[in-house]
């Protein structure tokens, strides 16, 4: 005998067994879609044998099925949305390949989404720059990852080499301070 | 209201903001009133022209004391955000959207969409038509949890309140300044009526 809604139980499982996100199962999706799509066969069987209370049944089963898989997709979206936040509008490499293109294609509109909110609110605040209390007005970090020649707003071409130190503004370096390619060292 | 008093209040709507379990109303004369002191002080400050070494030291004292007061209004924003996020459709559906500020509100109906699309892209569109709803009145299905109104919070009272019943059966004779730890649920009333205080 098939025991039903017991792959989304496994795909809601499967969030925890990594550090961030275990790779988009689109295949375990699919199974469960058509699972889903099997078992609305069978309501309609079991309503036309007036057999109501397997119908009910059956049709909890989609329900749990459904809820599996909604939890398992808002879970992801909503790391995603953290990500946009933490870590700036692009998607770290070694993050790419764990989400599906209908993702990677949600974190583009919700990093745009979020952008516009922010320059609305006020032409100079951006929400997502300072997420802990800023304490000094220019900083001291480590280059960890060579970057070379960029242009910053304010303080204009900063050339960053790797393994050098240098004191920077912090509101401009914000980003890269949290994706890791700087170190704060004061 | 001198800046500095909006500023202890923005504190205090970050503070209930953050330990509040549902979304609060939105502090739209407040959130008004600071950002427009930011733009005007960040339009001073981009207008000093820097000449000597005391002059740039001062303008950097400045700017670092904005930057604080920006890191503040964006946090406030920013917990609402992802307050809205989380509850996105428990707020469409049950109708809470007046508790939010017009650009609050153009940002949820967007996020809406972008949340609804990614689930019917990945996979409400695989499964019969009957099934795809995701905004039933009960919301039995909606992906969101739920607010959880029985999270106990700590309160300070504004004023005195008198005896107030506990849920285990007991009362406590709360005074104004005095503070406890209760369910959200029961005092929600009191918030509303600006009694106490969430801290």
């Amino acid at each position: 005998m098939q025991i039903y809604a017991e792959k989304s139980k496994k795909l809601v499982r499967e969030l925890k067994t990594s550090k961030w996100l275990p790779p988009y199962n689109s295949g375990l999706i699919n199974e469960i879609s058509t699972e889903i799509t099997e078992l609305h066969g069978k309501v309609v069987e079991s309503l036309a044998s007036q057999n109501d209370n397997l119908a009910v049944l059956q049709a909890g089963c989609i329900e749990r099925n459904k809820r599996g898989v909604l939890a398992y997709l808002n879970y992801r979206a909503s790391k995603l949305e953290s990500l946009r936040v933490e870590n700036g509008p692009t998607i770290p490499p070694h993050y790419s390949h764990q989400l599906s293109s209908d993702e990677v294609d949600y974190f583009r509109k919700y990093s745009a989404l979020l952008q516009e909110y922010s320059s609305k609110v006020c032409e100079f605040v951006d929400i997502t720059a300072d997420l802990v209390p800023p304490k000094d007005l220019f900083i001291e970090v480590r280059v960890k990852e060579e970057i070379g020649d960029i242009v910053l707003p304010v303080s204009g071409q900063v050339t960053f080499k790797k393994n050098t130190a240098q004191l920077v503004r912090r509101e401009e370096v914000a980003s890269l301070v949290r994706q890791g390619v700087l170190k704060q060292t004061k | 209201m001198s800046l500095a008093e909006e500023i202890l209040q923005l504190e205090a709507a970050l503070r209930r903001e953050k330990v509040c379990p549902e979304i609060l109303n939105f502090e739209s004369e407040l959130v008004n009133k600071v950002v427009t002191a930011i733009e005007s002080k960040q339009k001073l400050i981009n207008s000093i022209t820097i000449e000597t070494i005391e002059q740039q030291f001062e303008t950097q004292i400045y700017q670092l004391d904005l930057d604080r007061i920006k890191y503040l209004l964006s946090n406030y924003l920013r917990t609402r955000l992802f307050k809205i996020q989380a509850l996105a459709f428990t707020i469409v559906i049950t109708n809470k959207a007046d508790m939010l500020s017009r650009k609050e509100l153009a940002f949820l109906e967007k996020y809406y969409i972008i949340k609804t699309n990614l689930f019917k892209k990945s996979f409400l569109l695989k499964i019969p038509e009957e099934f795809r709803s995701i905004d039933h009145e009960d919301h039995s299905t909606s992906p969101d949890t739920e607010p959880e109104m029985n999270k106990h919070v700590f309160i300070r009272a504004l004023d005195t309140i008198g005896n107030c019943k506990l849920p285990n059966g007991q009362t406590a004779n709360i005074n104004k300044d005095d503070i406890y730890l209760l369910p959200y649920s029961l005092i929600k009333p009191l918030i509303e009526l600006k009694k106490i205080d969430l801290i």
